[in-house]
C-alpha cells in the first residue's frame, strides 16, 4: 500500500467518526466506562492486597513457652522455632520484660514482689508469618516444638481480610472479562452503523476494484480511535477519582495506600493495547458482511 | 476479451434459468450492443461478466482471466480491466465532480501526484473540464452520466461495461453519451452496452447481440467462423 493511500486511509477514518459523531461519543461513552470500572477493580485489587501485606507484616503471634523452662534453654527452642517453614522471625520475649510491660500499664505496686525467680509469667516469642493464610499449619508445627505451651490466637482482622483479598481479585477478573465482552459489541456495533452508512461507497469502492484490505482500513481505523480515545479519557478520569478516593479512605483508615501514579503504567499500557485490540477486533467482525456481498447486494437493491 | 462457452445460470432462490446455454464472443476493440427486454437475461450476462455471479454450467474468460474458479480475493483485480458505467450514475452525492472520480483512483492505490494528473485530463475528455468543483446534484442526468463514465475509464481499463447508461437521461443526451463511448472506442477501449432502447441502437451502426428468455437469439457481428460451430 502507498503513502498516499495510507494517508487517505487514515483521513477517512477521522472522517468516519466525525460523520458519525453520535454513535462514536455514545461508544466512547460506553467504552470509558468499562474501563473506568476496569481500572477500579485494578485499584482495589492492588490496595486490598497491599493492606493485607501491611497487616500481615504487623500481625506478631505469641508463643508461649513452659513455665520452667531456664532463659538458655529458651534461646534453644527459639533456634528451632526459627527453622519451621512459614516464619519468618523469632524474637524472643523473655518474662522480665513482659512483667515490666504490665507494670508500666498497671502500676509499680500490683507486681512489687513478682521479680526475678518469683515471676509467674512464661517466657515468649514474637512470631512474624509470612503467608497468614497458612496459620493453622504453622500454629500445629510451632505446637509440636518440646517446650511450647501455647500459642496465642490469630488476629480476626487478619483473618478477614485474607479471605477479602482472595474475594475482590476473583471478582475483579470477572468484572473485567464480563467489561470487555460489552465493549467489543459496543463497538462493533457502532463501526456496522457506520459501514451501514457508507454501503453505497462500499459498493462503488468494490465495482472499481478495491481490494477488501483498502475497504476495511478506515473502519478498523475508526475502532481503533474509538478504543485510544476511550483509554485517554479514562486514565485521566481514574486519576483524579483514585487520588479522591484514597484521600478520604485515609481519613477512615489509617493504611499505606498504594497510589494511583504507581500502578498508572501498567494500566495505561493495558488500556492502550485493550483499545487497539478491542477495535480492530470489532471493526472486522462487522466489516464481514459487507466483504462477502457483492454489488447490489451490499446496497439491499 | 469476452468468451462465454455453453454459460447457463439458474438462480437457486427461484429456480429461474436467467441464461440458458449461451455462448459469445466478443473480441478485443469491439464496441457491442446488448439489447433485449426487461428479465431477459441481460443483467444475469453483466453480473456474470463482473463476477457478481458465477455460471451454473459452462465457462467465462473475461480478459484472459477464467471466471468460474476465479478466487475471491483475485476479483477486485478482475475489476481493474474493466469500467462500470451504472443507470442510476452512482455518484457520491457529497463529493465533488473531482472527487468522485478521484475516488476511484484512490480505490485502487494510485498515489496523489497521479491523481492529480490525471483527473483533470480524463475531466477534459467528457467535457467536464469546468464542472470540477460541482457536486452531481448540480448537474444534468447527461452530466451525471458523462461523470460516471469518467469514473469508469480514469483507471484506464481495458473495457467500458455500461448497464443502460442512458435509461435516467434524455433521448438528445443520450445520444450525445453513445457518441462518447464510440469515441473512447475508437481509442481501443473494448465498450459493452446494455440497453432496451431499439431507435438508439439503430443510429449507431454496430454489432447488436439480441438475448430473449436467456438466449441469443440474434447476433449481428456474429463471426462466420463461429456460426461455423
Amino acid at each position: 500500500m502507498s503513502f498516499s493511500s495510507f494517508g487517505y486511509l487514515i483521513k477517512e477514518g477521522f472522517k468516519n467518526i466525525w460523520n458519525n459523531r453520535m454513535m462514536s461519543l455514545a461508544s466512547i461513552g460506553v467504552l470509558v466506562s468499562c474501563l473506568v470500572l476496569t481500572g477500579s477493580a485494578v485499584m482495589l485489587t492492588v490496595n486490598v492486597t497491599g493492606i493485607v501485606n501491611e497487616v500481615e507484616d504487623k500481625n506478631v503471634t505469641t508463643v508461649y513457652l513452659d513455665d520452667n523452662i531456664s532463659e538458655l534453654e529458651a534461646v534453644y527452642i527459639g533456634k528451632t522455632l526459627e527453622k519451621i517453614d512459614n516464619v519468618t522471625t523469632a524474637e524472643f520475649y523473655p518474662k522480665d520484660e513482659a512483667i515490666s510491660a504490665y507494670r508500666d500499664v498497671l502500676g509499680e505496686e500490683v507486681f512489687k514482689n513478682m521479680t526475678g525467680d518469683d515471676n509467674p509469667l512464661p517466657h515468649a516469642y514474637h512470631i512474624i508469618m509470612e503467608d497468614l493464610s497458612r496459620y493453622d499449619e504453622t500454629v500445629k508445627e510451632l505446637l509440636k516444638v518440646d517446650g511450647v505451651a501455647e500459642v496465642s490466637s490469630r488476629s480476626n482482622v487478619a483473618e478477614k481480610l485474607t479471605s477479602l483479598s482472595t474475594l475482590v481479585t476473583v471478582m475483579s477478573f470477572w468484572i473485567i472479562v464480563a467489561l470487555a465482552v460489552i465493549s467489543l459489541f459496543i463497538i462493533s456495533n457502532t463501526i456496522r452503523m457506520t459501514m451501514f452508512s457508507h454501503r453505497f461507497e462500499i459498493s462503488i469502492m468494490k465495482s472499481v476494484g478495491a481490494t477488501n484490505a483498502f475497504v476495511r482500513v478506515p473502519f478498523i481505523i475508526e475502532g481503533i480511535i474509538i478504543g485510544l480515545v476511550s483509554a485517554g479519557i479514562s486514565i485521566g478520569l481514574l486519576y483524579l477519582l483514585a487520588d479522591a478516593v484514597l484521600k478520604a479512605a485515609e481519613h477512615i483508615l489509617p493504611f499505606n495506600y498504594t497510589p494511583f501514579t504507581e500502578v498508572m503504567w501498567p494500566i495505561i499500557a493495558a488500556f492502550v493495547g485493550a483499545g487497539v485490540v478491542v477495535g480492530a477486533l470489532g471493526s472486522m467482525v462487522s466489516i464481514r458482511r459487507y466483504l462477502t456481498h457483492e454489488g447490489n447486494e451490499i446496497l439491499g437493491w | 476479451m469476452i468468451e462465454f462457452k455453453n454459460v447457463s445460470k439458474v438462480y437457486s432462490s427461484n429456480g429461474a434459468h436467467a441464461l440458458d446455454n449461451v455462448s459469445l464472443n466478443i473480441e478485443k476493440g469491439e464496441f457491442v450492443f446488448i439489447v433485449g427486454s426487461s428479465g431477459a437475461g441481460k443483467s444475469t450476462f453483466l453480473k456474470l461478466i463482473m463476477h457478481e455471479e458465477t455460471p451454473t454450467r459452462g465457462s467465462i474468460t473475461v480478459n484472459d482471466m477464467h471466471l468460474e474458479k476465479m478466487k475471491r480475493r483475485k476479483v477486485p483485480y478482475l475489476r481493474r480491466t474493466m469500467g462500470i458505467v451504472f443507470q442510476d450514475f452512482r455518484l457520491i452525492s457529497k463529493m465533488t465532480v473531482y472527487e468522485n472520480v478521484a475516488f476511484a483512483m484512490r480505490c485502487v492505490g494510485k498515489k496523489n501526484r497521479t491523481i492529480k494528473k490525471r483527473v483533470p485530463y480524463i475531466l477534459d475528455l467528457v467535457g467536464l473540464k469546468d464542472k470540477a468543483q460541482d457536486h452531481p446534484s448540480e448537474l444534468s442526468g447527461g452530466e451525471q452520466q458523462r461523470v460516471s463514465l469518467a469514473r469508469a475509464l480514469v483507471n484506464n481499463p481495458a473495457m467500458i461495461i455500461a448497464d443502460e447508461p442512458t435509461g435516467n437521461i434524455d433521448p438528445e443526451m443520450s445520444y450525445e453519451i453513445i457518441e462518447l463511448l464510440s469515441e473512447i472506442n475508437k481509442r481501443g477501449t473494448t465498450v459493452l452496452v446494455v440497453t432496451h432502447e431499439h431507435e438508439l441502437v439503430k443510429s449507431f451502426n454496430k454489432r447488436v447481440i439480441t438475448i430473449e428468455n436467456g438466449r441469443v437469439i440474434s447476433d449481428s457481428g456474429e463471426k462466420e467462423t463461429f456460426v461455423a460451430i
